[in-house]
């Protein structure tokens, strides 16, 4: 093919994977869904072009201020804002999404330059490039304005300073796709982005701690920083244009020619990734393993005192499966994580949650008990909803839907009973030791709440199922009716929890409450028996919808 | 219950827990068809074994690719040994090697009296492997027979070479022969797209 034909053909392909994009948009408008997608894109469009524009306002009058006050170093402090929204904004809204777009249009002869200008045509066309941009021109006029000479020089280099974002932007989501490729990498990339999420719930209590400290030790932390900053992109775009303000050019120069290498090294890192797209390499899970010598010892599976094997069986099943499942070890950490914001909190006299444990420090077993429980919902309510595939299983079985319940509510409650534990030594640690009267009584709570979520969590398992996807995250871990009503189930259980508490402070007596509740608990007990017994003809009477709902791809 | 435990089925989805490695599985699966913890562990051992699945003990099931689980799925069906198997299309997707060691498989459980339902869109498997033939039409039976037994029920209606697409006379009707003529099914071989060398 000559040169000619060639460049016509890379323009074809470039039509038509922009047709594609606009067919793909189109067609999802036939379905409402598609179009309360459009309607919260739309939405989503004016908040980042508010974002964009006020922003790029903001940062023209910030550098006009730095400029004219003779502190253009000070632009750092606008760079790197954009710096951070421009690659960590992405990265927080579609990191846990597969977005195989553009590795998809590899099947087709694209040369490796279409593919290239094609992955950064989709990252141009992001509304976070659009706001960086925005804000990156904005400091582009503030500086222009406040010294109209240094325009040409600030303008070439806040455009490689786009460009670096550009670039950067891509590498990383090239990477995290590839990550992304992985179930386990996948996997533990879910669980590094709720930790970072929770880690955001400490940046409140931290700083009221180190607002405490003396003022020169903050001071000589950013002696440190300032320096290290002054290196890397956002630093150096600020000291290139700093520079030359003074003027002192072939600093400037200099600290452009470091932003360049920038530039080159990031595309570099970029090329490597998409080049290795390009050439089709193997992401899948089988690929990956590497043979391990065979092992030819025995393994039993557990025993049970007092089970059945199959019950056994299954219980084995379900601590294996929630060991292997990161989001639902968080969920089990959660309780313990929020006693220690609210400790935190409670050091703020502000905060109202935090100043009711420290105000009421005898509550705060109750309400750890109480907020572990209702963490529990998330694998109590949809108790099929992990086994996938594996319900055709159970119904081929010789083994009755009564066993496998009972085998999984033991789980739970094996969890439940050990977290009860871990909250305890938490609290003494965080509050002191609990009352052993206020002890008995949230145990006794517990007696009778955790057969009340059994109960209502079986049922809704197998009336309104729906599936768990370990290896993707964020998506909704059960059904809309399943969230409804487990929400009315833990208000009257909470109700119920908090009326007995409030009873037995009321009177000055908490083994009050451990009666009453423990006169609750046999009811509760009672219906969660009598709900188990009927488990067998409801998941007969549901096969259809179970199986359907779980075996789906 | 009781019928239940006379039983293997693979199903279309193949009834696996992804979460679990192969071992673990077959454990469970031997488990809850009644083995003792010993028995369990042994048959999942030379089930790994035969099944050529003991080089990764750790890989979870989801790991595996589409071969390997048809043969986990097969191994658990087998478990217990079953006095009947139900098998839906067991050779889908599973590369020559798996093939032979299902086909193996199953032929042994044949031999020591065991029965087989498999389905399977591709004949020249039931052809070779099966000794009764039932075909179902839009969800409908619509023949069932040993293999000789539909042969001539089809001839019967129309003689051999009689220039409906059945092969000349001496040469036997292939199953798919007789599928297509009980289904009324066509094969289009008159049309030729134009841009195809």
């Amino acid at each position: 093919m000559s040169e000619a034909d060639s460049t016509v053909h890379t323009r074809g392909q470039l039509a038509a994977i922009a047709w594609l994009r606009w067919r793909l948009f189109v067609n999802k408008l036939r379905t409402t869904r598609g179009k309360l997608e459009l309607v919260s894109r739309i939405v989503a469009s004016s908040v980042f072009a508010i974002i964009g524009l006020g922003g790029a306002f903001g940062m023209g009058a910030a550098a006009f201020f730095f400029i004219s006050e003779g502190k253009p170093e000070m632009l750092a402090l606008l760079l790197w804002p954009v710096f951070f929204f421009w690659q960590v904004v992405p990265i927080m809204a579609t990191a846990f999404t597969n977005n195989p777009d553009s590795s998809d249009l590899l099947r087709f002869p694209l040369t490796y330059r279409s593919y290239f200008l094609v992955r950064l045509a989709y990252g141009a066309f992001d509304p976070v490039t659009a706001a960086g941009s925005l804000w990156s021109f904005g400091i582009l006029v503030g500086v222009g304005f406040a010294k109209p000479a240094l325009l040409p020089w600030a303008l070439l280099v806040m455009l490689v300073f786009a460009v670096f974002n550009l670039l950067f932007m891509q590498m990383i989501f090239a990477w995290v796709e590839r990550w992304l490729a992985r179930r386990r990498t996948r996997e533990l990339m879910g669980i590094l982005f709720i930790l970072l999420m929770l880690s955001f719930q400490m940046i409140g209590p931290l700083t009221r701690h180190f607002e405490k400290r003396a003022r020169p030790e903050v001071q000589r932390y950013f002696e440190i920083v300032a320096p290290v900053q002054g290196n890397l992109p956002p630093g150096l775009a600020a000291h290139a244009i700093a520079q030359a303000v003074v003027p002192r050019f072939p600093a400037a120069f200099g600290s452009l020619a470091l932003l360049c290498a920038f530039v080159l090294v990031i595309g570099y890192c970029l090329h490597m990734r998409l080049r290795a797209q390009y050439r089709g390499e193997n992401l899948s899970e089988v690929a990956a393993a590497s043979a391990l010598p065979k092992d030819r010892s025995l393994r039993l599976g557990w025993n049970l005192p007092g089970f059945a094997s199959p019950v056994a069986a299954v219980f084995e099943k379900e601590v294996r499966y929630l060991l292997r499942s990161g989001p639902m070890l968080l969920t089990v950490v959660m309780p313990i994580f929020v006693l220690v914001i609210f400790r935190f909190g409670a050091m703020n006299p502000g905060r109202h949650s935090g100043a009711f444990l420290a105000r009421t420090p005898d509550m705060a077993f109750p309400a750890a008990v109480g907020y572990t429980l209702l963490m529990l919902t998330n694998l109590a309510y949809n108790n099929f909803g992990g086994d996938a595939g594996g319900i055709q299983f159970f119904y081929a079985s010789p083994v009755s839907f009564r066993e496998i319940v009972l085998a999984k509510n033991l789980t739970h409650a094996g969890v439940l009973a050990l977290e009860t534990v871990v909250v305890w030594i938490a609290v003494v640690y965080l509050y002191g030791r609990p009352a052993l009267d206020v002890t008995i009584a949230s145990l006794a709570g517990l007696l009778f709440a955790a057969p009340v979520n059994f109960s209502a969590g079986n049922l809704l398992s197998i009336c309104s199922p729906k599936k768990i996807d370990y290896s993707s995250f964020g998506r909704q871990r059960a059904s809309q009716t399943t969230v409804l009503i487990s929400l009315g189930v833990q208000i009257f259980v909470v109700g119920v929890g908090v009326g007995a508490f409030w009873m037995a402070r009321y009177y000055g007596n908490f083994w009050l409450a451990t009666l009453l509740l423990l006169a609750l608990a046999g009811i509760s007990l009672s219906a969660y028996r009598m709900i188990l017994n009927r488990m067998d003809r409801l998941a007969q009477a549901r096969r259809d919808t179970l199986v359907a709902e779980l075996c789906r791809a | 219950m009781e019928v239940k435990r006379q039983i293997g089925v693979v199903p279309e989805g193949m009834a696996l827990f992804g979460r679990l490695t192969g071992s673990e599985f077959l454990n469970f699966a031997g488990r809850m068809y009644g083995l003792d913890r010993e028995t369990a562990a042994q048959r999942t051992s030379e089930l790994l074994d035969f099944m050529q699945l003991t080089d990764q003990p750790n890989k979870l099931v989801t790991d595996y690719s589409h071969g390997m689980q048809k043969k986990l799925a097969m191994a658990a069906a087998v478990i217990h040994g079953p006095k009947v198997l139900f098998l839906d299309e067991p050779f889908e997707g599973v590369d020559a090697i798996a093939a032979g060691t299902l086909k193996a498989m199953l032929q042994g459980m044949i031999a020591r009296g065991a029965t087989i339902f498999l389905t399977s869109h591709v004949l020249e498997i039931v052809e070779r492997l099966c000794s009764h033939v039932a075909i179902i039409h839009q969800g409908r039976l619509v023949a069932q027979g040993s293999l000789e037994e539909l042969r001539a029920g089809v001839e019967a209606q129309t003689p051999a070479g009689s220039g409906d697409g059945s092969p000349p006379s001496g040469e036997k009707m292939t199953l798919e022969q007789i599928f297509l003529r009980t289904v009324g099914g066509e094969r289009r071989t008159d049309q030729e797209l134009s841009w195809l060398g």
